[in-house]
């Protein structure tokens, strides 16, 4: 009853807004939330480093984990030479509880010679859909529902060398099994993210959709990320100071579900082919861009975008895509 | 009742001021660098030049041309395809073409996103001397090599990414060299090409005037 009288209150606030024209209707109000306190350059870059992480292996490694916890028709698989699927509502005698369903796959094809002048190319990927929980007695040790797949690529030349890693994941993600009760993001992730990332000869980044993390806070305040965004990194073909100059935009919401979007440069344009691109303040290659706040422009911020580049980004081990599936369920 | 609460006082504190959406112009178009030509461009200073290729974006529609072609019907030639045609999806530089497979640069919300897509890369090489130009080439569906507009190697309909080595004799001297790719078929993709020998030097296109 409080809530309703205050929303009716807060009604009979905005009709009653004196304008300057009269008969004009009131001008739109928004309340923003106060940023003061908020280093946005500190939280942009950690959703980014959050983001890229956030990526098919913590599925993947919890969907490993599970598999280790089989025992003979608990859960029942059905296997083929290029998948397997497990599905059923059982519990072992060591209180592993399965239910559901979970369906995947993983192939490695190596070809050619590293020492040639053809090189050798290494194509990886592997893909896991399904909805299953695997549950040890009161602990979640692994959940996923949807779908996801991811692959790596590696070619090598004498002098040479050029890899790249895609990601897509469109899936709720939990358990310790996938994400430790210790780590960043214990409740786990629901994402709807394509990602890719490469190195060698030249390096890209790309991300593009959602990551919200249920029950986790990013920077103390936010829980969810939206994201298009692109940067070249060392070996493009970019103005120095252009390089890892971010395109696109990134979001970010708080837990009272305000949006807080950071506007970079436009990324289907033309500003990496001309020097200088006749287009400032956009233009002007310095990691910055401008914040705003339930669409007001709010502030311009400024985020240190290199430090993706120094290495902390890496393919997976082409191991992880090779390992037969018999192997996996230690049959 | 907290939430009434924290309207209440934020409008209060607003004071029915005249704080409003503001609209920020979006920025105007740049010109593209390539208005008016083919993407060519002219040959760069060989001197002070950057290894890169001007590459155009386009989208594929589920039923264009050639797009999951049935088994019993033929691609038309090159310059019969409409892919690289009209306004590309975005350009960008590339400085090198080594993308292999799952590679999805175009995705504008088009059925089928992001599976069908083509690229014009465009870029000039020059031979120091007579030189045999060493390709590592492999795509699927389609790669084409064109150096001053002929067709000098191509992979075309391949069902997997199988890159080879493909050897292209050169005279000493510059060349337009362009690279056309297009993915017309199923889930998988894959596209590289690399220069793995011959005396060459590859540079990115002058658009100056």
């Amino acid at each position: 009853m409080a809530l309703r009288a205050g929303i009716a209150g807060c009604i009979v606030l905005l009709v009653g807004c004196p304008s300057d024209g009269g008969d004009e209707p009131p001008t739109p109000t928004v309340v923003l939330p106060d940023i003061s306190g908020i280093d946005f350059p500190a939280a942009m870059a950690q959703a980014l480093e959050l983001t890229f992480s956030a990526d098919l292996r913590a599925a993947w490694t919890g969907h490993g984990a599970s598999l280790e916890l089989t025992r003979s028709g608990c859960p029942d698989f059905w296997v083929t030479d290029e998948d397997a699927e497990w599905r059923d509502h059982c519990t072992t005698f060591a209180g592993i509880a399965w239910n559901g369903e979970a369906a995947w796959s993983n192939a490695l094809v190596v070809d050619g010679d590293p020492e040639s002048a053809l090189g050798v190319t290494t194509v990886g990927a592997r893909s896991l859909d399904g909805a299953a929980q695997v549950d040890d007695g009161p602990e979640l040790l692994f959940g996923f529902s949807g779908t996801g797949d991811d692959s790596l690529y590696v070619s090598e030349a004498p002098g040479y060398l050029q890899w790249r890693y895609a990601s897509r994941v469109d899936a709720r993600v939990r358990g310790t099994a996938a994400y430790p009760a210790d780590g960043p993001t214990p409740g786990g992730m629901l994402l709807g993210l394509d990602l890719s990332y490469s190195g060698g000869a030249t390096s890209e980044l790309f991300a593009r959709g959602d990551v919200h993390l249920p029950g986790g806070v990013l920077a103390g305040r936010f829980d969810s990320v939206s994201l298009d965004v692109t940067l070249d990194g060392p070996g493009a073909a970019l103005p120095d100071e252009c390089v890892t100059e971010p395109r696109g935009w990134i979001s970010l919401r708080d837990t009272d579900a305000v949006w807080y979007d950071l506007i970079l440069q436009p990324r289907f344009t033309d500003d990496a082919t001309v020097d200088p691109y006749p287009n400032e303040p956009y233009s002007l290659c310095e990691g910055c861009g401008t914040l705003y706040v339930r669409g007001v422009e709010s502030a311009q911020v400024c985020v240190d975008f290199a430090s993706l580049f120094d290495g902390r980004l890496q393919p997976p081990d082409p191991g992880g895509y090779v390992l037969p599936i018999r192997e996996q369920l230690g049959q | 009742m907290r939430l009434a609460a924290v309207l209440i006082v934020g409008l209060l504190g607003a004071g029915c001021s005249d704080l409003t959406f503001r609209r920020t112009p979006p920025p105007p178009v740049a010109e593209p660098p390539t208005q008016g030509d083919d993407g060519t461009g002219n040959p760069p200073n060989w001197a002070d030049c950057e290894t890169a290729w001007l590459g155009q974006y386009y989208n594929l529609r589920a039923d264009d041309v050639g797009v999951e072609l049935p088994d019993d019907e033929e691609l038309p030639a090159l310059d019969e395809l409409p892919y690289w045609d009209g306004t590309p999806s975005f350009q960008q530089l590339d400085t090198s073409l080594d993308f292999g497979a799952a590679w999805w640069p175009v995705d504008s919300g088009f059925v089928a996103d992001p599976s069908y897509f083509a690229v014009r890369w465009t870029a000039w090489i020059r031979a120091l001397d007579d030189t045999s130009l060493e390709i590592a080439l492999g795509a699927r569906d389609d790669v084409w090599v064109l150096i001053d507009g002929d067709v000098v190697a191509s992979v075309v309909g391949a069902q997997e990414f199988a890159p080879e080595l493909v050897s292209v004799p050169l005279d000493g001297g510059q060349y337009s060299i362009e690279v056309r790719y297009s993915h017309r078929t199923g889930d998988e993709d894959g596209m590289l090409f690399r220069v793995a020998g011959g005396e060459v030097v590859l540079c990115e296109p002058d658009f100056g005037e």
